[in-house]
């Protein structure tokens, strides 16, 4: 077991976030709030007295552009430790990468489960952690005929068939389901906007992400749907998005998270004010983002404890590390190595800030394997 | 419907049947593509490009590499539809093992399945168990057509000597030795004989109904298989 690569300027670590993707104005709140994290770790000593060195390199928008870079960071840059990405397509490109160069990955975006890596950790959402509590929200409070608008790739494909089956359970129906290639234009957002205009369901389920889901919210607020109660509702849309649309657009709609940045806690108020001291006044903040800060402070956690610091020892020791994240404290399952979190429901008021409505009581352990969920089943667990 | 390979009709998979195998690709150009094309012909099969997606399998195909994405999922699913039950094994190539591309897999009745990235190891064990399973499935239906064409002959048969036993008030053995000689004197099987007879003897529309009869059992008879 070799210990863990080292420079002159201390442990290097590798960012994978891209300036140009589809979801580059997430990505960047991940990529600053990771960067917050390390500097946070260095201030206070780094690991045992070695800092961490944020390694970075400008990544196109392609999954296989992601590949390369974590190629590069691994070959040429020492880097064994990674942070990203943030869609699936591209975490499945950078990860056998990261297990033939036995490196480690930390991903801190909600997804649709399925799978397990060794030299992996998940820090966003299992469908279990968000997508049962979206559906009960929207079932008490709009009803559960839906249509489903998404992009074509894996996400929606796994997230719609979730869906499908908890708002068939409460005797529901969807109404039509609409695929669009990622980065669809305009017109074919005001198109699904008419198909929603002519079946009038109780909710669009949304599985747009970036410059998509700008699209759809904006094609939204141009139609007459506006006087309707019929919200959007989503695991993807976050604080990025909305600061990109017209409050007109925004309003209404419905997200669900383990974080927004409006969550009123002195660990997440001091997250937000720390971020925006050092990146910039109103910057939005997502639950991307929050789970990139808490993710590198985990991985201090175990590195700091680790007799020796290798690969291996690190995941041993990941397994079960706890830390008081701005969401709540967060812990690293260590059979799934996904998190348990705090889903939450918000939804945006005129100001375009989302006002937070519901919350567990508990961090929901992560079942990234579950094929069959179920409403009440959950509800009973939360007791 | 493709005639099972001639050389191991009904026999044990070998390793040598890979050898000239012409496995259609149905992926998108790509390194990857590029990697099973030169590790196909390392291993001695034919690759035939097959994008974009097809609306059927080109001639002459004895497997398929078809990636399996929720993305393609309808043309995916339109030409595994297109494929018979007897018609060459699909493989399939995924990347997520999430219930919705799990059950893509299931839908198209890929034989085996080989997982993005895509290594060297593994692949010419995969084409085995895809020829493998398929072979099997060859060798069943042909060994139930059998059975129903024998079953069919001897109802002939026993048609045939109903009609000579009532219309010449005969035995049953007297009826069946009749056939048999018939049969014996013209060089051709009971069957023949037995349907000669019954042109001979019966009315053409008790032929038809039979005949009619015939046809139901054997369609019911690949359908059972079809269900196995």
């Amino acid at each position: 077991m070799k210990p863990l690569a080292k420079t002159s300027e201390g442990y290097p670590v590798g960012l994978l976030f891209s300036k140009t993707s589809l979801t580059a104005t997430v990505e960047m709140t991940q990529y600053q709030a990771s960067l917050l994290a390390i500097e946070e770790i260095n201030a206070s000593g780094g690991i045992n007295g070695i800092p961490l060195k944020p390694v970075e390199q400008d990544i196109g928008p392609l999954p296989a552009d992601y590949k390369i870079a974590a190629q590069h960071l691994c070959d040429n840059e020492h880097v064994q430790i990674l942070f990203g990405p943030h869609m699936s397509n591209t975490r499945k490109a950078v990860l056998p990468v990261v297990e033939n160069k036995n490196a480690l990955l930390f991903y801190p975006t909600m997804y649709e489960g399925f799978e397990f890596s060794t030299n992996c950790f998940y820090t966003g959402a299992a469908p279990n952690q968000s997508s049962v509590q979206l559906a009960s929200h929207v079932v008490n409070n709009y009803g559960n005929r839906i249509l489903f608008v998404g992009s074509n790739y894996i996400f929606a494909h796994e997230s719609n068939r979730i869906m499908r089956d908890l708002f068939t359970q409460t005797g529901g129906a969807i109404v039509d389901e609409v695929y669009l290639d990622l980065d669809s234009s305009d017109d074919a957002f005001e198109d699904v906007i008419k198909r929603a205009v002519a079946l009038m369901p109780d909710a669009i389920y949304s599985t747009a992400v970036g410059k998509d889901t700008i699209r759809l919210y904006e094609a939204f607020g141009r139609s007459s749907l506006l006087r309707h109660a019929m919200p959007i509702v989503s695991l993807a849309t976050n604080e990025a998005d909305i600061a990109l649309m017209s409050s007109d657009a925004a309003e209404g709609h419905i997200s669900a998270a383990p974080y927004f940045e409006t969550l009123d806690t002195e660990q997440s108020r001091r997250f937000v004010t720390r971020y925006r001291d050092r990146f910039g006044e109103n910057l939005p903040v997502t639950a991307g983002a929050e789970s990139a800060y808490f993710q590198v402070h985990l991985f201090a956690q175990a590195a700091r404890k680790a007799e020796e610091l290798t690969v291996e020892t690190l995941i041993n020791g990941l397994g079960g590390t706890s830390f008081e994240a701005p969401q709540g404290r967060v812990q690293i399952d260590e059979d799934s190595h996904h998190t348990y979190l705090w889903p939450r429901i918000a939804r945006v008021n005129s100001a375009s800030r989302f006002e937070i409505l519901e919350q567990e009581q508990h961090a929901v352990r992560p079942f990234p394997y579950m094929i069959q969920h179920n409403i009440e089943y959950d509800a009973a667990q939360k007791a | 419907m493709m005639p099972p390979r001639k050389h191991n009709r009904g026999s044990k998979p070998r390793l040598s049947d890979l050898n000239g195998l012409q496995v259609c690709l149905i992926l998108p150009p790509s390194p990857e593509t590029q990697f099973l094309v030169k590790h196909l012909q390392r291993i001695g099969c034919v690759p035939v490009s097959g994008w974009p997606i097809p609306t059927s399998l080109p001639k002459g195909i004895d497997a398929a590499i078809v990636t399996v994405e929720p993305e393609h999922r309808l043309q995916i699913g339109a030409l595994a539809e297109t494929i018979s039950e007897v018609g060459p094994p699909l493989i399939a190539l995924v990347e997520y093992e999430d219930p919705s591309t799990l059950q893509l897999v299931l839908e198209i009745r890929a034989a085996a399945v080989i997982g993005r990235p895509v290594k060297p190891f593994g692949l010419l064990t995969n084409l085995m168990i895809a020829r493998s399973s398929w072979q099997q499935r060859v060798d069943a239906l042909t060994k139930q057509n059998e059975a129903l064409e024998q079953q069919l002959a001897f109802s002939k048969v026993a048609v045939a000597k109903i009609l000579l036993k009532q219309q010449d008030n005969i035995s049953d053995d007297q009826a069946h030795r009749i056939i048999q000689k018939r049969a014996m004197d013209n060089r051709c099987s009971l069957e023949t004989i037995a349907t000669k007879i019954m042109s001979e003897r019966a009315p053409e529309a008790l032929l038809r109904a039979l005949e009619e009869h015939a046809k139901q059992l054997s369609r019911t008879s690949t359908n059972s298989v079809e269900n196995q």
